[in-house]
């Protein structure tokens, strides 16, 4: 970056906003994403200061993080700063190029963002992207701060052009989802630099090269062991302690503070890590030798540990000081510190409650969709996938949530699972988001097309990633700046997998609904027939504001006198705008939830719920 | 100064827009101020629980009985929460029901015609009784800058009737 640049402002922003920033204020030309929590602000807020800023970048959505990070990654093939953000399960679906891109290398700086979800509060899973970076043999950096992330983005990407290697910024929720004043610096003049130098032994390297990059990865690793700045601002104590702390991440922050409010900041030796992978173990070692015990607190798995595991008392998460799952919040780590310095025995924590459970929006047409499947199915097995719909698990229909997917593949194998062995299969009915379809649901769909499984697929398109914030899928028709693009259409996609019955349907017409189901109950079950799809289509009711049909103007009422509070349409239809507040008493509209859709009109065994003559 | 608050309610009152808010007077009051927000899943209908810190600060993270004010936009949730608040810390809720440091905004929202704008109310009222240390200026202020153009006057008469509102004894 050379000479210091000017601070020209600062205003309060997210961590995800930060990072966007910090991509911008480095020069980086291309930056896209797949949305999930907690990353899709990240490349939401860079589409938002390219227009502000009128900055001649590529920011686009792609279909899946796999696309994501190989188009970026051919960018930096051209020379040009790059950069791709995810949340940590996305690097999983994008760990074919990672492994391969370490290898072979980048020309053009090249940033991984890979958000982590400890706890997890918005995942499947809470697992350490840093180990990703250790597997795939690349460098990587852990802020504790939105402003750190920020400070961290151009230090990363000069790493990744000095040494031509991917390098991943690992923030957390923490991280992503706070909120402070950042400072504020000039974007530098956009390079409008392209060119791809032909090298096939780098860029198509076959096995036997692959050996020679190995090798020269590994010798990259080493030099930036050596050159990792770990040690730079570590200063012996003038007093050799019993113990030292270790801190990386957001767990370096919480301990900070921690020790700031209990005035002990500067008593216990705090040595930071902002980059704990590749770590110059054997200096670092000798350095924290002298201390009889030495505290690791890092996110979420013991990496830092790991690294530095032989030959130093560590306690940690590998001792089970630290619990092996979850967040390092606050109260663990004063219950830790507790412990290791002997303090008196601390209250019970309080578990946090678990509060109310999300559920679907009221006249979400998920809930019309799931409501008609299971009315139909009853004894259906229901495959479920990732997205808002995954709720429909308070309703029962859905049994089953591996990955982004997976309810296809699920089907197909329940499928072959019960044919193969003989049993009667029962009704099997997979859901599916239009996006989630387009992100890993067509190879899946082709399999069990090809395959010949006999289940049905509902897909629940409204157009939108709307569990993420409504960011756009690939059936729009434009791109994220506005301009065109080229909307797949879901019926094509669908008939081009092979589907012989597709039927399209709003699931607000609970009635057809219900008869399309039965059609495609009764086609599978025909030997010569496949799959089955239903195409259930209605816009979101956050983020499809404008393409919703106008609401109709009589309103939906229960009956008061009618109504018995069986109770019936509460713990069957779960919508929040329904309550009762007393059992066996009579359930009631919250006027200002309700979007009288309707749909529970067919609820109510006893027809008690019904429209006011308008 | 030095001031941690925790404020709780659930999916799509508005808990993240006071948070916003009292993040931003507190960086206009030239205040270091670090928050945390919940995102995902817990947004349609669950539980939301911020966390706002003002002082020297590097995580937002506030510690089990050691918030110095707890602001409830649900009784409920303030009182599954209530553990975060510190011995003599100052809990205010919104709540049909009327005691100390109690209001009912959405009840006040709708009597001034402005049903959307109870978590402005919520939050005048809290700035008043909590003793953050916050100028009313700043406050609206923060509303001013945070606010969509249409909803501008709106959530600014909000927080100024929630301020003025007086605790019935």
């Amino acid at each position: 970056m050379g000479a210091k640049r000017k601070k020209i402002g600062e205003i309060v922003m997210m961590g995800n906003e930060a990072m966007a920033r910090g991509l911008l204020e480095s020069g980086v030309q291309c930056a896209t994403s797949y949305p999930g929590t907690p990353a899709s602000e990240i490349l939401e807020a860079v589409i938002r200061f390219k227009k502000q800023e009128k900055v001649p970048l590529f920011a686009e959505w792609a279909i899946n993080e796999k696309v994501a990070f190989e188009q970026a990654l051919a960018q930096s093939y051209l020379g040009r700063r790059a950069a791709v953000s995810m949340k940590q399960v996305g690097l999983n679906v994008a760990s074919d190029p990672l492994m391969s891109a370490a290898y072979i290398g980048v020309k053009g700086g090249f940033l991984i963002i890979s958000a982590d979800d400890p706890g997890p509060k918005s995942s499947q899973t809470e697992q350490d992207s840093r180990f990703q970076a250790f597997f795939a043999k690349i460098p990587v950096f852990d802020p504790s701060s939105p402003q750190e992330a920020k400070e961290m983005i151009p230090r990363a990407l000069a790493l990744s052009e000095k040494y031509a290697i991917p390098v991943l910024l690992r923030p957390t929720t923490r991280v992503c989802h706070s909120r402070q004043p950042i400072p504020l610096y000039p974007l530098p003049e956009p390079n409008p630099e392209a060119s791809f130098e032909k090298n096939p032994a780098r860029w198509a390297a076959t096995p036997g090269f692959r050996f020679k990059l190995h090798q020269e990865l590994n010798r990259k690793l080493e030099a930036m062991a050596r050159e990792n700045p770990v040690l730079k601002n570590w200063k012996e104590p003038a007093e050799k302690k019993p113990l030292a702390i270790l801190a990386s991440g957001v767990p370096y922050a919480l301990v900070h503070d921690f020790l700031l409010d209990k005035k002990m900041l500067g008593q216990i030796p705090l040595f930071k890590v902002d980059q704990p992978f590749p770590l110059p173990v054997q200096e670092m070692k000798k350095f924290l030798k002298p201390f009889k015990s030495v505290l690791v607190l890092e996110e979420t798995y013991p990496l830092i540990e790991m690294q530095l595991a032989d030959g130093l008392r560590l306690r940690g998460r590998r001792d089970g000081l630290i619990p092996a799952e979850g967040e390092l919040t606050v109260d663990v780590l004063h219950r830790v510190l507790a412990e290791l310095l002997g303090w008196e025995k601390m209250a019970e924590t309080v578990p946090e409650p678990k509060g109310r459970r999300p559920t679907l929006c009221a006249g979400c047409a998920h809930r019309s969709a799931f409501w008609a499947i299971k009315k139909t199915f009853p004894k259906g097995i229901f495959p479920g996938d990732i997205g808002c719909y995954t709720l429909g698990i308070n309703m029962g229909v859905v049994d089953t949530c591996l990955c982004m997917g997976a309810s296809i593949t699920t089907a197909t194998g329940l499928y072959q699972g019960f044919n193969a062995s003989g049993r009667e299969v029962p009704p099997i009915v997979a859901t599916i988001g239009d996006s989630t379809f387009f992100h890993a649901g067509i190879p899946a769909l082709v399999n069990a097309v090809h395959q010949k499984a006999k289940f049905i697929l509902v897909i629940l398109d409204n157009s939108t990633v709307a569990m993420t914030g409504g960011q756009p899928a690939p059936n729009l028709a434009t791109l994220s700046d506005g301009s065109p693009a080229e909307p797949i259409e879901l019926e094509r996609m669908v008939r081009a997998c092979g589907v012989e019955f597709l039927e399209v349907v709003d699931p607000y017409d609970v009635q057809k609904m219900t008869t399309v189901l039965k059609k495609a109950g009764a086609y599978i079950q025909d030997e010569k027939n496949g799959v089955a799809v239903i195409i259930a289509r209605h816009p979101c009711m956050v983020y499809g504001r404008q393409l919703l049909p106008e609401r109709p103007a009589a309103r939906v009422v229960i009956e008061k006198e009618e109504c018995d509070g069986c109770g019936f349409c509460v713990t069957q239809f779960d919508c929040p705008a329904i309550v009762q507040e007393v059992k066996k008493q009579p359930a009631r509209i919250l006027e200002e939830f309700c979007t009288d859709c309707g749909t529970c009109l067919t609820v109510c065994p006893k027809k008690h719920i019904r429209r006011e003559a308008s | 100064m030095k001031k941690q608050i925790v404020i709780v309610g659930t999916g799509g009152q508005g808990v993240l827009f006071v948070t916003r808010v009292i993040v931003e007077a507190a960086f206009l009051s030239g205040q270091p101020v670090i928050s945390s927000e919940t995102h995902g899943m817990a947004m349609r209908g669950g539980s939301v629980i911020s966390q706002v810190k003002i002082g020297k600060y590097l995580s937002p993270a506030i510690e089990q009985g050691r918030a110095d004010v707890l602001l409830g936009l649900t009784p409920e949730e303030a009182q599954a929460y209530g553990y975060y608040l510190k011995d003599q810390g100052i809990r205010v809720i919104n709540s049909r029901d009327q005691g100390k440091g109690m209001i009912d905004a959405e009840g006040l929202a709708r009597k001034m015609g402005q049903p959307r704008s109870g978590n402005m109310i919520f939050l005048g009222y809290a700035a008043k009784q909590s003793k953050i240390g916050l100028e009313h200026s700043k406050y609206l202020e923060a509303i001013e800058r945070l606010s969509p153009a249409k909803f501008r006057e709106q959530n600014s008469k909000g927080f100024q009737a929630g301020y003025s509102f007086l605790i019935r004894k």
